[in-house]
């Protein structure tokens, strides 16, 4: 089986650099997977896990929303906030969750609410893929 | 004597002292400078890539209607993103940042501008001189992430688009080398966009084009100014490295032009004691 290159950048770090035979990702229409030959394209991936599969195995990564654009059999994905699997700290999750949920019933304005609502949404994806490893 | 031994050596203590202080301190600014030479290296990788991909989408039409291209606002007013340090000690980083925002801001009327701060020296010089600042506050840690100054990129373009603003420039001090940093303005809105020869491939964009536009563009602009950011923090370590360098030398001349005047007041004191001496046995005789 042909294989891709695939890269997942966050500004901070170089989070995944490496090898896929198939790639699933959570677009922000849906679900979809990625596989050898794929046209070039580009599109904003949502809040959610990319997995990567090669010869069996898979990684998994936490995505709070990016971009994956794929050409010529190379892929990359850059968000603002990357996680590999192996680097969730799910305990710690759980308490900055538990934390964010008692700040989202303490919210003021309606900005605080919404804030504290992605901040939940995006621990759970973390905790849900943390626990995968 | 002009000065009593006991003196000299007291001040040769304490500008002993003095000199630990500012060694180790250049010592620590070393260390962090390194790690955040690392830092900027990792962005970079990140920074490639979206330019990468903005280079193949700046060709599409949605593209130059975009409001980054063309800003909304009628009347002219500028935001100035100002970056200081939290902690001073840095020789002439937050002093040139600073001159050079008085600079910028002299020649505009006062609705002419607005001014955005992030690091808790400049606030100190805005609440001195009576600047308005539109954001809140808020500290640049060492470590500086994304997240970090994420609050007043928002603002910052949220203004822009509301119309606040028509253009966006960041005033900062770019990183030369390490003995070298300079204070600069870059403009970040309205984007100037990229020539665009080398289009790799005709990309299939989901759901549309415009969806994915408008998803990359906030992204490459939060990107520069993150790159900036760092920049930044890059600067003021090597300025503080190179302050507190600076700092201990004068401190070890001080100490030995101390120690030589030091010497010369000993080598007084036994001189005039010997001669009392000698002065008293002459007169025994």
């Amino acid at each position: 089986m042909s294989v891709m290159t695939i890269r997942v950048v966050t500004p901070d770090k170089l989070v995944f650099d490496g090898e896929a035979e198939r790639v699933f990702a959570r677009g922000i229409d849906g679900d979809f997977a990625v596989l050898y030959n794929h046209i070039p394209m580009m599109t904003p991936l949502g809040v959610g896990e990319l997995r990567i599969e090669m010869q069996g195995e898979s990684s998994y990564v936490a995505i709070e929303s990016g971009i994956l654009e794929i050409s010529n059999n190379h892929i990359n994905v850059l968000s603002n906030d990357a996680m590999m699997a192996e680097d969730i700290d799910v305990a710690r999750a759980k308490m900055e969750l538990e934390r964010t949920e008692r700040q989202k019933q303490n919210a003021k304005s309606r900005e605080d609410l919404i804030k504290s609502e992605m901040e939940i949404v995006k621990l759970l994806n973390q905790i849900r893929v943390g626990e995968k490893k | 004597m002009a000065q009593s031994m006991r003196d000299i050596k007291d001040k040769i203590t304490s500008t002993q002292s003095t000199s630990q202080i500012t060694k180790a301190m250049q010592m620590v600014s070393a260390a962090k400078l390194t790690k955040s030479e690392a830092k900027t290296k990792n962005y970079h990788h990140y920074m490639e890539t979206l330019e990468d991909i903005v280079r193949n989408i700046s060709s599409t039409s949605t593209m130059s209607h975009h409001p980054f291209f063309k800003p909304k606002s009628e009347k002219k007013c500028t935001g100035y993103l100002i970056i200081t340090s939290d902690r001073g000690l840095a020789g002439g980083y937050n002093g040139n940042v600073l001159k050079l925002m008085q600079h910028e801001i002299q020649s505009k009327s006062r609705d002419g501008y607005k001014l955005y701060m992030i690091g808790s020296k400049g606030f100190d010089y805005a609440k001195r001189t009576g600047l308005k600042i539109e954001n809140q506050f808020m500290f640049v840690p060492d470590d500086i992430v994304y997240q970090d100054i994420k609050p007043v990129v928002d603002k910052v373009i949220g203004d822009y688009m509301e119309g606040t603003l028509s253009e966006v420039v960041i005033i900062y001090n770019n990183y030369l080398s390490k003995i070298s940093q300079e204070p600069a303005t870059k403009q970040i809105l309205p984007l100037i966009p990229k020539n665009t020869e080398t289009t790799k491939a005709q990309y299939s964009f989901e759901p549309n084009e415009e969806e994915v536009i408008n998803a990359i563009l906030p992204k490459y602009l939060e990107g520069t100014i993150y790159g900036v950011a760092i920049t930044a923090k890059l600067s003021e370590h090597a300025s503080r490295m190179n302050a507190m360098q600076n700092a201990t030398d004068n401190a070890l001349e001080i100490i030995t032009d101390l120690q030589l005047v030091y010497n010369r007041a000993r080598q007084a004191a036994i001189t005039q004691e010997i001669t009392e001496i000698v002065g008293g046995a002459s007169a025994l005789e």
